[in-house]
């Protein structure tokens, strides 16, 4: 689900529609959008599993504090999706745990 | 409320802790006194490495040595967890000259028995393989060193002190002291007086601003570390690392940044040590000190360049003008004991603690303690 029409901030805006694939899935997303929108439009709710007891976690503050959305992203593990923009292709994997020391370049 | 006791403990700190923890093990009722929380100042706000070879052999050292023992001792008493964690630790090197130095400095360790080498070029890659060896030149290994948890040491503790009949003020700050004769009658806070009748000093850097209301000027400096902290990541950093000048004593004065770090048991590295004096309790972060060891760390870590940094802050130590710490009692208010400036003090709270407890209920002590006396700077 989106959000075409927003009291505030109004309509949505045009943009390129690309192809982005999360755990092997293709999913359709909005090129420049944060990778979290796209998950969520699409009905993904689970971001990671937990360290210790694998519960899952997912969207939480959305302005990059809480570190609960944190992905693996074209290999790289750590990576904050509600502050992360969606490129086209990009390889999306739900975290399991920790991962590897990881962030994109900046 | 609770506003008497025998023992008034100023400072909810790992010392402060240590102290309520022996006290109320001997039966001694006490009353904590915390400005902020537990483990607010530099207890909350450190590597929590344990350091071995930037102490002097001698009490210090033995201290070292029986705070190891008597961290096990809390866990397997069921007491409370510290994830103590002897990994060996390294401090870093960067040229021939203090390497040559640092190789001293080993001999002197080696001979009273601790397991130290100088590492050299990849020989490092064995404690760290995330290490950049053409920045890094050698590494003084110690196998005894390692890593806690400063939290859950410091909130242990108060906690088994409060089990024990401890109680503790938080947000409570101490504003002045009543005297009768020349002894400390009433210590007055904001949120009224308290008496007891020893009053315990464990203020870290607050120890100076506190004791001018005694017009006491014990001659302890403003270090303000600032540290910042990262995601939970899978181990990548071994045992904690600092920087060679604390072993070799090539540097106190001034400002430095220099890099010291550890990777916790959650998976966080905590990254330090931009270290500023300054004059007075300002716990505030400097943007050159903060952006100068993010550079540093993606200078010596080039995997880990990327990783996140997730909050930083700073926290004020306390050092004595002569490198010694300050503990004993005052010679000008003979009811009040001062601990302060214990360099690394979480590998040496527990035995320091501890001898502080046997001096203020009046047990004998290794009278080698006599030399960090207070009465120095009164």
């Amino acid at each position: 689900m989106r959000i075409i029409k927003h009291p505030i901030l109004g309509d949505i805006i045009e943009k390129n529609k690309v192809i982005i694939y999360v755990d092997g899935r293709e999913i359709e997303a909005l090129e420049g959008e944060p990778i979290a929108a796209a998950l969520m439009s699409v009905g993904i709710r689970i971001f990671r599993k937990t360290v210790k007891t694998g519960e899952p976690r997912g969207l939480y503050c959305g302005i990059g504090q809480c570190n609960d959305c944190i992905m693996e992203v074209n290999g790289v593990s750590n990576v904050r999706t509600c502050v992360t923009l969606v490129e086209s292709g990009m390889l999306i994997k739900t975290q399991v745990g920790l991962g590897k020391s990881g962030g994109l370049d900046d | 409320m609770y506003n008497q006791g025998d023992v008034i403990i100023i400072g909810a700190g790992v010392v402060g802790g240590a102290i309520a923890y022996y006290l109320t093990e001997k039966g001694k009722s006490v009353i904590i006194l915390e400005q902020d929380e537990v483990a607010s100042g530099a207890s909350g706000g450190n590597n929590g490495q344990i350091s071995i070879i930037d102490r002097e052999p001698g009490l210090e050292l033995d201290w070292a040595k029986e705070s190891m023992k008597l961290f096990k001792g809390y866990e397997e008493k069921g007491e409370f967890e510290t994830e103590l964690e002897i990994t060996g630790g390294i401090s870093l090197f960067y040229n021939e000259k203090e390497i040559e130095i640092g190789k001293k400095v080993i001999k002197k360790y080696n001979k009273i028995g601790y397991n130290c080498e100088m590492l050299i070029g990849n020989q490092i890659k064995r404690q760290e393989p995330n290490i950049d060896t053409d920045i890094v030149k050698g590494a003084a290994y110690c196998k005894e060193e390692g890593k806690l948890n400063p939290f859950s040491t410091t909130i242990g503790f108060i906690d088994q002190a409060i089990k024990k009949g401890a109680k503790l003020y938080k947000k409570t700050k101490v504003l002045d002291f009543k005297l009768d004769d020349n002894k400390i009658k009433e210590v007055i806070t904001d949120k009224g007086s308290f008496y007891g009748d020893t009053v315990v000093v464990a203020t870290g850097g607050w120890t100076r601003e506190l004791m001018s209301k005694l017009d006491l000027d014990y001659k302890i400096f403003y270090g303000r570390g600032s540290l910042m902290v990262t995601n939970p990541v899978e181990q990548c950093v071994k045992g904690p690392i600092v920087p060679g000048c604390f072993t070799i004593g090539t540097l106190y004065e001034g400002d430095w940044n220099l890099l010291g770090l550890t990777q916790h048991k959650n998976g966080t590295l905590t990254i330090g040590q931009d270290t500023r004096r300054v004059n007075n309790y300002n716990k505030g972060v400097s943007y050159d000190g903060i952006v100068g060891l993010g550079k540093l760390f993606a200078k010596h870590f080039p995997n880990l360049k990327n990783i996140d940094i997730v909050r930083v802050w700073s926290a004020i130590t306390p050092h004595v003008e002569d490198s010694l710490p300050i503990f004993g009692y005052s010679k000008k208010y003979p009811n009040m004991f001062l601990v302060a400036g214990l360099k690394g003090a979480f590998t040496i709270a527990p035995a320091a603690g501890k001898m502080a407890a046997d001096m203020i209920i009046g047990d004998s002590y290794d009278s080698r303690v006599e030399e960090y006396t207070p009465v120095r700077f009164e």
